[in-house]
């Protein structure tokens, strides 16, 4: 049955249950609810309260030993002193601001290769998915250490072509972050994935009419694919800022948990953790964590009131 | 084995119960306990085997462990524990760095005069457990002290042609030794090159701080002690031994900072000084023959050397057993047939009974550690515990040695940024 034809029986159903009055219709709310609760119960406990218990604890001094003590506003107005938390803020805007794109970018590229429909497609999209599933893990940050550190592959190569000095990337200042970049870029794929479905959905006979007018490649990618994929480039800036404002693991394990060397990996949510749990300033760490949410929720509607300006949507 | 929640704390009170494990005196209620400590997969078969013996001493008390890999990963689970009360945490727990001071002061830990009869507190010499006190109430037992020593691979001295140092060297000495073989070109037999010094600041600031100022880096009020310039001298002694060849390229130092202690270079024979806690020796003597010596210290100084407690056992202010958690604390660091198997891997026992029992047992590096530390014991400073607000100190030294040898910072620029950061905080602590 196709789903159409599923929700016309669903119509006809709660159609028949009006008629048979209000006892069936509570009857089936109340199965629904049934249905959802592991769900609700799940937000409620583990999402809700928590989030509710950090915004007051945010308003608090507290350092898991002692009971909270109310500060009002305190940690709000520490934050806006802090050096630290404005070197880090740099630090994270840098990596989102850079990353992002640039990963995007790679993944645009990636998606427009394999849409030409090669043979054993599957396959390639596995592979290019894989580093999605891994590049956020411990045992890639680790990788990383070894890849880009002085005795890394990375100068191993660099040997080859004559290049003998190279520093350690992970532990010289000006590069350390710059490798977690490229560990960024490298996770391109879930927006690869994302873009190949968005490439699919551009109807053919676009690129056949473009064709026939005498439109170039070049002319047929930035006159029907771009626009028309808008919406999908939309999609993954989104969700990929909100991810990357979040990166956590890859700073922690590439630099040992402190942020080093000189502070050069110093995320924000670095910073939040050790604040909590090296400091045990769970407080400050609270504000921290809302002052995030502010700064993504910020960006976010920024680029929905942007994307009216540049997103075409085909309808 | 099912805890008994409510049940009767006290040895004594218990009531029969029929059951066959209290064949041996009075029938006792079976008790569970939980331990929670770090270390690797030796520490857990040792442990085991020590427990294995404490249980077929007291068949009554079951032990659970709950072993992790690191130290953090257990403060986080306590302190988790407490801010929801503390029924969670375990019985008996180590504890090391300013825990204790930190655990002690908000009431998670037993009082151990309470238990005083079951654990014996007087054989420890009172600096030993200085970490662990609060206002005159101790809250922990030290493991065993082990004390900052430089260690020396006399292989690679020989090799580079450099004289072995003196016991009394100073700082100049060390320096022109370390750039003499850093720069000498050497490789070990796998083609890596030989750095003079495996240097980890955070392993030597404190002692050079010990021998430049009167209490080291923080004084008995918990505040800043050591002056910016002393700092800012430790950093112009990296500077030389960058320019001079005695250090890798500052990003391998970096590298290195979070190495665990068996990949270090000293340790894969790739420095030939380095400078650590001296139950280190077994792993660092992987990397050639070593001898174990004080840190350089300029003449009228004093060597800084301070004799640390590795860590510290606890009992949770909310056990329910609070006698058996004693008795196994007891077991741990003041009966013979512990100690026994124990030996020195916690750091040389502070209770001198049981270093009567070790000290015969230890043969080769250990022994020499042994001794080395006996020596600190009668040469050495007392320094003050890490106080709250101090638990940043390593990542500033870090902070601040990248700053100076990248050249991001001058030597005294970098001192004073550290100073101020450190004594921010424990401004914010205390």
């Amino acid at each position: 049955m196709s789903s159409l034809g599923e929700l016309r029986v669903l119509a006809q159903d709660r159609k028949n249950a009006r008629a048979g009055g209000a006892k069936g219709t509570r009857r089936e709310n109340l199965a629904g609810y049934l249905f959802l609760s592991p769900w609700i119960v799940g937000m409620l406990v583990f999402t809700i309260g928590p989030m509710l218990a950090s915004l007051y604890l945010s308003f608090t001094k507290y350092n898991l030993l002692k009971p909270p003590q109310w500060l009002g506003l305190g940690n709000y107005t520490a934050l806006l002193q802090d050096p630290v938390l404005r070197h880090s803020l740099r630090v994270t805007f840098t990596y989102v601001f850079v990353g992002v794109p640039l990963q995007l970018a790679v993944a645009l590229g990636l998606a427009l290769l394999l849409d030409r429909g090669l043979r054993g497609m599957a396959f390639y999209r596995s592979v290019f998915y894989l580093p999605s599933l891994l590049g956020g893990s411990v045992a890639v940050a680790i990788l990383w250490r070894q890849v880009f550190g002085k005795n890394g592959i990375v100068n191993g190569a660099l040997a080859l072509v004559g290049v003998h000095d190279a520093p350690g990337w992970i532990g010289h200042p000006d590069y350390a972050l710059g490798t977690l970049i490229i560990l960024h870029v490298w996770t391109f794929g879930s927006p690869l994935i994302i873009f190949l479905a968005g490439l699919r959905q551009i109807p053919e006979m676009y690129y056949e009419a473009a064709e026939m007018d005498g439109a170039g490649k070049l002319r047929r990618f930035r006159a029907i694919t771009i626009p028309l994929l808008t919406p999908i480039i939309f999609f993954n800036l989104v969700l990929q800022i909100i991810f990357a404002f979040q990166s956590f693991t890859q700073a922690y394990i590439v630099s040992g948990g402190t942020g080093g060397p000189s502070d050069s990996t110093m995320f924000y949510t670095l910073y939040l953790y050790r604040k909590a749990f090296v400091d045990l300033q769970m407080g400050y760490a609270s504000a921290m964590a809302w002052v995030l949410l502010l700064i993504i929720g910020a960006f976010t509607a920024l680029m929905f009131w942007f994307s009216k300006f540049w997103v075409f949507y085909d309808d | 084995m099912l805890l008994l929640a409510g049940c009767s704390s006290s040895t004594d009170a218990a009531t029969p119960t029929g059951d066959a494990s209290g064949a041996t005196d009075a029938a006792q209620e079976p008790v569970t306990l939980e331990m929670s400590w770090w270390g690797n997969d030796d520490r857990a078969a040792l442990f085991d085997q020590v427990i294995t013996d404490f249980e077929a001493k007291y068949p009554y008390i079951t032990v659970t462990q709950t072993p992790v890999p690191d130290p953090d990963t257990l403060f986080n689970r306590l302190a988790t524990d407490f801010a929801g009360g503390g029924d969670t945490a375990p019985d008996v727990f180590a504890l090391g760095g300013s825990k204790p001071q930190e655990y002690g002061d908000a009431g998670a830990l037993l009082d151990l005069s309470t238990v005083a009869d079951t654990v014996k507190l007087d054989k420890y010499p009172e600096f030993s457990l200085t970490n662990a006190t609060v206002d005159g109430t101790v809250y922990g037992l030290p493991t065993g002290g082990n004390a900052t020593a430089a260690f020396i691979n006399t292989d690679l001295f020989a090799k580079a042609g450099v004289d072995l140092p003196a016991d009394d060297w100073t700082w100049d000495d060390f320096v022109e030794a370390a750039n003499k073989i850093g720069s000498a070109g050497l490789t070990t037999d796998s083609g890596a090159p030989i750095m003079g010094v495996d240097l980890r600041v955070q392993d030597i600031l404190g002692t050079y701080a010990g021998q430049k100022s009167e209490y080291g880096v923080y004084d008995w009020d918990g505040q800043l002690s050591v002056d910016p310039s002393v700092i800012a001298d430790w950093l112009q002694i990296e500077t030389s031994l960058r320019d001079g060849g005695g250090l890798p390229d500052p990003s391998v130092v970096v590298q290195n900072w979070n190495v665990s202690t068996d990949q270090q270079p000293y340790a894969l024979g790739q420095a030939a000084i380095t400078f650590g806690y001296s139950n280190l020796i077994g792993t660092y003597a992987a990397g050639g023959t070593t001898k174990i010596m004080l840190p350089p210290h300029d003449a009228g100084d004093s060597t800084g050397v301070a004799l640390l407690p590795s860590a510290f056992w606890s009992i949770n202010a909310h056990s329910e057993h609070p006698q058996e958690a004693a008795l196994l604390v007891d077991w741990f660091l003041n009966q013979p047939d512990a100690a026994a198997l124990i030996l020195d891997s916690r750091g040389v026992p502070f209770n001198p009974d049981t270093l009567a029992v070790v000290t015969p047992l230890l043969e080769g590096d250990s022994k020499a550690a042994a001794e080395y530390v006996q020596t600190t014991l009668d040469s050495g400073t007392v320094a003050p515990p890490q106080p709250n607000g101090g638990a940043n100190m390593n990542k500033y030294s870090q902070d601040a040695e990248s700053d100076v040898l990248f050249d991001k910072a001058s030597p005294d620029d970098a001192a004073k940024t550290w100073a101020q950061k450190l004594s921010a905080d424990l401004t914010a602590a205390g």
